[in-house]
C-alpha cells in the first residue's frame, strides 16, 4: 500500500497537523537523547566539571555543560585501575559462544519445527513460548543450585549455558517464523530434481533465511550482552561481565561516577550499532515474531 | 498461528521416512534435547527445592519441610506487599507507556518525510542494557549534580530533598527510566499495526461521512486488536522479568518502598541465600507468568495474527 495515502488514518493533512506532529517528535526525540548527551558529555569531563550544575533557575547557566576540556582520564581508571578490560572480553565470549550455540542449534531445529509433522508440535510450541516468558529471577533460583551442584558455578562455560537458556527457545522460534515464511514450492522443486533433504536445507532454506538467522544471531548477542541478573548470579567473578562490573563501581562508601559514565557509555554504545544494524527485524524478534513492521 | 496449523506449509513428497525419525526429528532433537536439560530439568529442580530447607553450606543435608515455604509465603508481609508494589509499577508504567506509545506511534504515521531516521533515534532506548538504563537516571535524579533533578527544581515541582530517597518519588523514579526505555517499543509495535489498518475501510467510513474520531474508535482499533494485545503481553511480561533498574536506582528502597516480588525474590534466594523459600517465591511467580502466557498464545491463536 502506498505509504502516503496512510495520512487519511486520522484526517486529511494540514499545515497544523504536521507543525504538530513535527513539535511534539522533537520534543520526543530530545526527551530520549537528553540522558545519553548528558551522560557521553559527562564521561569526557572531569569529575568537578561533570558535578557543576547551575543555581536552581537560573536557564542561561545550562549552557555551561558546553565549558569543559575533554579528558578520558576516566576511561584511563576503568582500565588501569579498576581492571574493565577482562569485564568486556568476558561478556564478548560469553555473548558470542551463546549466541552461535543458539543460532546453529535453533536454525537446525526450526527448520525441524517448520517443515516436520508432529503429534507434539503444539506443546513443544507452547513450552518453547514459555520459557521465554519466564522471569529471569525465577529461572536463576534453580540454575544457581544445579550449577553448583555440578561445579559450573561462577565459571565462563556456566554462564554461557545460563544465556542459552533464554537464547535457544528465543533463536528456535524466531527462525522458525523465517522458514515458515519461505514457499516450500521451491524447496519441493529441488526434491523433484533429486536432491537430498540435507542439500535443500544448505543449499535453499537456510541461504532465503539468512538475513532472519543473521538478525536472531545478532538479538541473541544483544540481550546477553546487557543481561546483568545471570552475569551477576551465575558468572562470579570469573566470567564477570560490563554490566556486573559497573555495579560494583557503585560502593557503600562512593560513587564513581566518572568511571560509571565511561562503563556506561562502553557498555550501551555497540549495542546501538548492532540495533541499528537489524533495525528492520527488530520488532519482529522482541515480539517472539508475533508483529511485523 | 503457524504453528498450530502448519499443514499448508508441510513438503508433500518425502515427508517422513517409513522406519523411526524423519529428517525433521533429526535436526529438532539436538535444540530440544538441549532445551529438555536446561530448561525443564530446572523447573523440576525448582519444585523439588520449593518443599525443601535447602542448605547452603558443603556438608549439610537438604531437609524437607513440605509446604512451609509456601506458608511462609503467605505469612510474610513483604512478599504480600511486594505484589502491591509490583501491581504499581507495572499499572502505572505501563498506561503511561501504552498512551505515549499509541501517540508517537500516531505522529509517526503522520510523518511524510524522515519517519525512517526518526523511528530509529526513537528506539535507541530498547538497545540499552537495563543496568545502563539504571545508572543514566540514578545520575540525572541525583540531588547534587543531576540535571533532571535540577529541572525539577528549577520550574519548582520540586521543594527539596532527593528523589531516589524519598518513599513517595523513588517508585516514580523507577517508572520514568521505564517508560523512557520502553515507550518506543510499544509506539513500533502499534506502528505496525496502523500500517496494517485496511484502507479501503477507512475510505468507505470516511465516504459514509465518519468524523476522524469515529473513524478511529469503528475502524482503526477493531483493526488493531491483536497487535495491542501482543504488545501489552509482552510489555507484561519483560517488567515482570527485569529487576536491574530497581537494583541499581534503589536496591528496593527507600525502607522498601520499591520492593517488588521480582525484587524480593532476589533478595530471599541470593542475599539470604534461602533458596528453598525463593524457589516457592520463584514458582508462584511463574505460575502467574504462565498464566498470562496461556493467555498469550490462546489471544495469538484466536485471532489469527498477521501470518
Amino acid at each position: 500500500m502506498a505509504a502516503n495515502s496512510q495520512e487519511t488514518i486520522l484526517k486529511k493533512r494540514t499545515p497544523i497537523g504536521t507543525i504538530i506532529t513535527v513539535v511534539v517528535l522533537v520534543i520526543w526525540i530530545v526527551w530520549t537523547l537528553s540522558p545519553l548527551f548528558i551522560t557521553a558529555i559527562s564521561c569526557i569531563k572531569t569529575t568537578r566539571e561533570a558535578f557543576e550544575t547551575p543555581e536552581y533557575g537560573d536557564w542561561k547557566g545550562v549552557l555551561n555543560i558546553f565549558r569543559f576540556k575533554p579528558t578520558f582520564i576516566h576511561f584511563e581508571t576503568l582500565f588501569k585501575i579498576e581492571g574493565f578490560g577482562p569485564y568486556i572480553w568476558h561478556g564478548l565470549v560469553c555473548s558470542l559462544s551463546s549466541a552461535i550455540i543458539a543460532v546453529v542449534l535453533g536454525t537446525l531445529g526450526a527448520y525441524g519445527l517448520s517443515r516436520g509433522k508432529f503429534k507434539q508440535e503444539a506443546n513443544i510450541s507452547f513450552w518453547i513460548i514459555s520459557t521465554r516468558m519466564a522471569p529471569a529471577v525465577v529461572v536463576i533460583v534453580p540454575l544457581y543450585y544445579i550449577f553448583r551442584r555440578f561445579g559450573i558455578l561462577a565459571t565462563i562455560p556456566g554462564l554461557i549455558v545460563a544465556y542459552t537458556t533464554f537464547n535457544l527457545p528465543f533463536s528456535l522460534w524466531l527462525i522458525k517464523g523465517f522458514f515458515d515464511d519461505i514457499p516450500v514450492e521451491i524447496e519441493e522443486a529441488a526434491f523433484v530434481d533429486g536432491d537430498t533433504h540435507w542439500d535443500v536445507f544448505r543449499k535453499i532454506a537456510v541461504p532465503l533465511a539468512a538475513p532472519g538467522i543473521v538478525a536472531s544471531f545478532v538479538l541473541c548477542v544483544l540481550i546477553s550482552w546487557n543481561d546483568f541478573l545471570f552475569a551477576a548470579v551465575i558468572g562470579g567473578h570469573a566470567a564477570k561481565t560490563v554490566p556486573v562490573g559497573i555495579t560494583e563501581l557503585r560502593t557503600t562508601v562512593e560513587v564513581l561516577w566518572g568511571p560509571i559514565n565511561a562503563a556506561t557509555i562502553i557498555l550501551i554504545i555497540p549495542m546501538i550499532a548492532l540495533g541499528v544494524l537489524i533495525r528492520k527485524y527488530l520488532i519482529q524478534g522482541l515480539t517472539m515474531g508475533a508483529v511485523r513492521e | 498461528m503457524s504453528n498450530n496449523n502448519t499443514s499448508g506449509r508441510e513438503l508433500s513428497v518425502l515427508h517422513r521416512r517409513r522406519h523411526g525419525l524423519s529428517f525433521y526429528g533429526w535436526v529438532l532433537i539436538p535444540a530440544v534435547f538441549l532445551l529438555l536439560l536446561i530448561t525443564v530439568y530446572p523447573f523440576f529442580w525448582m519444585i523439588v527445592m520449593s518443599l525443601f530447607k535447602v542448605a547452603i553450606r558443603p556438608g549439610v543435608k537438604n531437609e524437607f519441610v513440605g509446604f512451609a515455604n509456601y506458608v511462609g509465603l503467605a505469612k510474610d508481609s513483604l512478599f504480600i506487599h511486594g505484589w502491591v508494589i509490583q501491581a504499581k509499577y507495572v499499572g502505572i508504567s505501563m498506561a503511561i507507556e501504552f498512551i505515549l506509545g499509541f501517540s508517537i506511534a500516531l505522529f509517526l504515521n503522520n510523518l511524510k518525510r524522515g519517519a525512517n531516521v526518526v523511528t530509529t533515534v526513537v528506539l535507541v532506548p530498547m538497545m540499552l542494557a537495563p543496568v545502563a538504563v539504571g545508572f543514566l537516571y540514578l545520575y540525572l535524579f541525583n540531588s547534587s549534580f543531576g540535571w533532571y533533578y535540577w529541572f525539577l527544581r528549577s520550574i519548582g515541582i520540586l521543594k527539596q530533598g532527593s528523589i531516589l530517597g524519598d518513599m513517595r518519588w523513588a517508585l516514580a523514579a523507577i517508572i520514568i527510566a521505564d517508560v523512557w526505555e520502553w515507550t518506543p517499543f510499544l509506539a513500533l509495535v502499534f506502528l505496525a499495526g496502523l500500517k496494517k489498518v485496511p484502507l479501503d475501510q477507512l475510505e468507505a467510513a470516511k465516504c459514509d461521512g465518519a468524523p476522524p474520531v469515529r473513524r478511529f474508535i469503528d475502524v482503526v482499533l477493531p483493526n488493531m486488536t491483536s497487535v495491542i494485545v501482543i504488545g501489552v503481553l509482552i510489555r507484561f511480561m519483560d517488567i515482570m522479568r527485569y529487576i536491574d533498574k530497581i537494583f541499581v536506582m534503589t536496591t528496593g528502597g527507600p525502607a522498601g518502598a520499591t520492593k517488588t516480588v521480582s525484587y524480593y525474590l532476589f533478595d530471599v534466594a541470593f542475599r539470604f541465600f534461602e533458596l528453598g523459600r525463593g524457589a516457592a517465591h520463584g514458582f508462584v511467580l511463574l505460575l502467574v507468568t504462565i498464566f498470562v502466557a496461556l493467555t498469550f498464545v490462546n489471544v495469538m491463536k484466536r485471532k489469527g495474527v498477521e501470518r
